[in-house]
């Protein structure tokens, strides 16, 4: 009798912690997908792609293919890496929370020449399972699983890596 | 610049600033993004520009987030 009770208690309270916390989160932050570009020599910001509207959703268009319209989902914590040699920003993953939690793997490319988005890798879906393989086989048909997290690029072989990162699984 | 000293380059002084987007791709005097935590970034060294996109923040209207 009271190991239920006291559980259920516990469980309460963490929802209505939950809840609080996130209700002030939510009240006062969006999500947001625009891109800008800082420019030392005459410190200007300009806004160069996405919405200056919190909360949007992605517009993927088709994988591989650049159009004007192409735009990646509002996120926080994406991995992004700039290859320079190519002039192209890279971003990986994120998250953003729309009543539960959503968490990416989509993988887009900005090309800084064209200003256009392209969704490169990965799924248009939130919470993609990923696709693992054989360890150390490659294939195009493999992605990570999604999540929010950091990634390392070595420009000289032109590969990222990518280690852990979160996922809220509840 | 001096070493071992920060300098404030840009941005407000206030907490949750919203950002002055101007118009898209126009370079526009007092144009800043608003404020934000883990958004993604990058610094292209040769051209001396930094980019950023994204994060969890304030929009141009000082929102909110339709939830």
């Amino acid at each position: 009798m009271l190991t239920p009770m006291g559980t259920k208690v516990r469980i309460d309270w963490f929802d209505r912690s939950f809840e609080t916390s996130n209700h002030l989160m939510r009240s006062m932050l969006g999500y947001l997908n625009d891109l800008w570009r800082y420019r030392v020599s005459d410190k200007s910001w300009t806004w160069m792609s996405g919405s200056n509207i919190v909360d949007q959703v992605g517009v993927y268009g088709e994988k591989g293919v650049a159009d004007e319209s192409n735009v990646p989902g509002s996120r926080q914590g994406a991995a992004g890496w700039f290859d320079s040699s190519t002039q192209e920003l890279w971003l990986f993953g994120g998250h953003r929370y729309s009543g539960t939690a959503q968490y990416y793997n989509d993988m887009w490319v900005y090309q800084v020449n064209n200003a256009t988005w392209t969704w490169m890798a990965g799924s248009n879906m939130v919470n993609h399972m990923g696709a693992y393989g054989e360890k150390g086989e490659a294939s195009a048909d493999y992605i990570p699983h999604s999540r929010e997290g950091f990634a390392w690029y070595d420009s000289s072989t032109r590969e990222v890596w990518l280690f852990g990162g979160a996922y809220d699984c509840t | 610049m001096n070493d071992d000293l920060w300098t404030k380059i840009s941005g407000s002084d206030e907490i949750d600033p919203p950002g002055v987007y101007g118009d898209k791709g126009e370079t526009t005097e007092g144009s800043t993004p608003g404020g934000r935590s883990l958004a993604a970034g990058w610094y292209d060294s040769t051209n001396q520009v930094f980019w950023l996109f994204g994060g969890l923040g304030v929009d141009s209207n000082g929102d909110e987030g339709a939830y």
